[in-house]
């Protein structure tokens, strides 16, 4: 081998060349198979996520009957036991009012035998005693005194004998109030009260019971006037106060809930329903035709003296060859109605967008992009090593700028006009997003590489949805179809990078609910 | 990380490693490829194909020699069955169209950086740069040559006889090379 050759050899040896990503990419998923295509098992994963949430979403409303039914259900459930505890209610005052009745009763014929025999009770125990017990055992005590009056014939009653005869044994009327009465007995005498219950009042001091059959008048009670006066007294004003404890405004009005019970349900339905019917859940997709503005001002003055002026003069011909690319958006919308045509509209998006950049393959070459340091305004420059020429070379190559962004949107939609079939909507709303994962080329500035630097892509964004679209009812399904624009208000890159670009989408919409 | 642990770990299929190697490789064989290749993307396309080969037969690299003229080998018979593949070895072997290539001079791109010498090779007809890159620069006998490119041995000879004489002007037409004409003349390589 002679020196041409070997001059050759060494000459070609040293030659290298820094091959692109996608090289790699191919031999790893080539050795790796299982791990291939990371991102698009990753976006299956999501778009199954989105699917399922929507499914059941849709199921849950899919169901209103059983689910309202069962609802219904608990809700009648709930209100047969407040109507019941209603009802118990009711016994205990009707029957604190019979008892009451039975009382003033009691005590009409009592007052008549004390007046004729002498009785002696002893009234102060009475008058300590309204104090401490509820109005209607009170009542029954005192009742229960009267009838020990009248029973025993005995004068004297103590607080503790009151409290030891819970038993009120009116023969003639079924009226038994005792911890020993059987289920049935309580049934029935609710039954028996309930019906009383709901009767026109009674007027004050009216009674119902006209006799009292086993009433025993007694003979031996010692004659003192007085005392039977005192008696009287205080048994008048605990009638007194007990009526206008229990009164028959507080029991009618009782007796109304129970009867208003039905309508109750069926307004509490009615609300159930209502705020159903103010939520609503729209899936939709939109495939999307993606371009892109930029704006912003070119870097006239280099930063020192290693940027020519030619440099400079190329930052006006910063222009990006591109075309637009296909993208799509999905997402799951809560619209909420504020008034009949108004809706409050949120949730959650998907979106992939971008544009290809008409590039050519070079050899690797140094590429300068000139930043601007926001904090000081001062310009720098940062090189790369860049394959793509501008476009205008022979070895074409298309590059991808993309991003995946998810964002929550927030807006107003507006319903146009329209009748029950069919309705022209329009909406607006504003997207934080977060970038997922983006990718972008630069035009370098001397405007002739395009170099790449994932540093300079902004992790948080803001864009905007317009979007006009018609509804319709097919299948048990409405349906939303309409166009859609997309724009995205800050620049794809950090603010070190002075020429901003602007995502624009244009896509038609394609929504669905139940 | 040492070519021994790189071999280790490719051997128990680590995507670290094979990434590692890879790195450390890539460069060099894409120049290889390069040589070879009409343009960078077949380039890449080679090498790809090639690297593939490397880890799927990186067992069978027994460490007798180094690393990297064991992948070289395997690149470069990557490469030569790609070209067998699309039938553009034989397809421009002759001697003529190679003339029409050397006239015209606006074929020899501007070359503003190193590697002058590369991009001059790459401009010789197919059949002309594959034996030369494989004789000159990778070393091969004519006889090799002859078995890898299932062509007789004097026509290898010939063909880089001409291969060169085309390269030497090419290199002197754009001032790579100062000497006469005369005295860069070469023979045809004896191996």
């Amino acid at each position: 081998m002679n020196d041409f050759e070997e001059s050759l050899k060494d000459h070609a040896d040293q030659f290298k060349m820094i091959p692109s990503k996608k090289v790699w990419h191919g031999i790893y998923n080539d050795l790796h198979p299982g791990r291939r295509w990371p991102s698009v098992t990753i976006s299956l994963l999501l778009i199954f996520i989105l699917l399922g949430v929507g499914y059941l979403n849709t199921h849950n409303s899919a169901q209103p009957a059983s689910s309202v039914s069962k609802k219904s259900i608990a809700l009648n459930n709930s209100l047969v036991n407040q109507r019941t505890t209603v009802e118990h209610k009711v016994v205990a005052l009707s029957t604190s009012k019979e008892t009451i009745e039975q009382k003033s009763n009691a005590r009409n014929t009592t007052q008549n035998d004390l007046a004729s025999n002498n009785i002696s009770l002893g009234t102060e125990t009475l008058g300590n005693k309204t104090k401490d017990l509820q109005a209607d055992q009170l009542l029954a005590d005192n009742t229960n005194n009267a009838d020990n009056v009248k029973n025993a014939g005995s004068v004297s009653t103590s607080p503790n004998s009151i409290a030891s005869t819970p038993i009120y044994d009116f023969k003639a009327n079924s009226l038994l109030k005792t911890s020993a009465n059987t289920g049935e007995d309580q049934k029935q005498i609710q039954t028996d009260l309930i019906a009383k219950a709901n009767v026109e009042e009674l007027p004050k001091g009216e009674t119902v019971f006209t006799n009292i059959p086993n009433f025993e008048s007694t003979t031996k009670i010692p004659s003192k006037i007085e005392s039977t006066q005192k008696v009287n007294k205080s048994i008048d004003e605990n009638l007194d106060n007990t009526d206008n404890k229990l009164s028959t405004e507080k029991i009618t009005g009782e007796a109304d809930v129970a009867k208003k019970t039905p309508d109750v349900i069926k307004k509490i339905s009615k609300v159930h329903k209502k705020r159903n019917e103010k939520v609503n859940w729209v899936y939709y997709a939109a495939p999307v035709m993606s371009s892109v503005a930029f704006s912003g001002h070119e870097i006239k003055e280099a930063p020192s003296n290693n940027f020519s002026i030619a440099l400079a003069a190329n930052q006006t011909q910063n222009k990006v060859l591109h075309n637009p690319a296909l993208g799509f958006e999905a997402g799951a919308q809560m619209e909420y109605s504020i008034t009949k045509k108004l809706q409050f509209t949120t949730g959650i998006h998907l979106t992939y967008s971008g544009y290809k950049i008409i590039s050519n393959e070079v050899h690797p070459t140094f590429a300068t992009l000139i930043l601007r340091d926001p904090k000081n305004g001062m310009d720098f420059p940062m090189s790369y090593i860049s394959h793509y020429g501008d476009g205008t070379g022979q070895t074409a190559v298309s590059l991808r700028n993309y991003n995946w962004q998810v964002s929550i949107p927030i807006g107003l939609q507006y319903r146009l006009s329209g009748n029950d079939k069919i309705q022209f909507s329009a909406g607006a709303n504003v997207e934080p997003s977060y970038v997922l994962k983006s990718d972008a080329y630069v035009l370098s500035s001397e405007g002739r590489n395009y170099v790449n630097d994932p540093s300079l892509l902004r992790k948080w964004n803001m864009s905007s949805n317009f979007n006009a679209f018609i509804t319709f009812k097919s299948h048990n399904f409405k349906w939303n179809i309409g166009p859609n624009v997309r724009y995205q208000w800050f620049s794809t890159y950090q603010k070190t990078y002075t020429i901003k670009e602007h995502l624009i989408d244009y896509g038609i919409r394609i929504g669905i609910s139940k | 990380m040492t070519e021994e642990l790189m071999v280790q770990g490719c051997l128990e299929n680590l995507a670290a490693a094979q990434e590692f190697l890879y790195n450390r490789f890539s460069p060099r064989m894409l120049g290889v490829c390069y040589r070879f290749a009409r343009n960078r993307e077949d380039a890449e396309d080679m090498m790809q194909e090639g690297f593939i080969k490397v880890f799927s037969q990186i067992h069978q690299f027994k460490g007798q020699g180094a690393l990297e003229g064991w992948i070289r080998r395997i690149i470069v018979h990557t490469c030569i069955n790609v070209l067998k593949k699309n039938k553009k070895f034989t397809d421009s072997v002759d001697i003529f169209h190679a003339s029409s290539m050397y006239l015209n001079e606006n074929n020899i791109p501007s070359i503003l950086q190193a590697k002058q010498v590369v991009e001059c090779i790459r401009l010789l007809p197919v059949g002309y740069k594959t034996v030369l890159n494989l004789y000159a620069i990778e070393g091969y006998s004519h006889k090799e040559i002859a078995s890898i490119l299932d062509i007789e041995e004097s026509t290898s000879r010939s063909q880089y006889t001409r291969a060169k004489s085309m390269l030497e002007d090419i290199l002197l037409k754009k001032k790579i090379i100062q000497q006469p004409r005369e005295n860069m003349r070469m023979a045809s390589g004896t191996r």
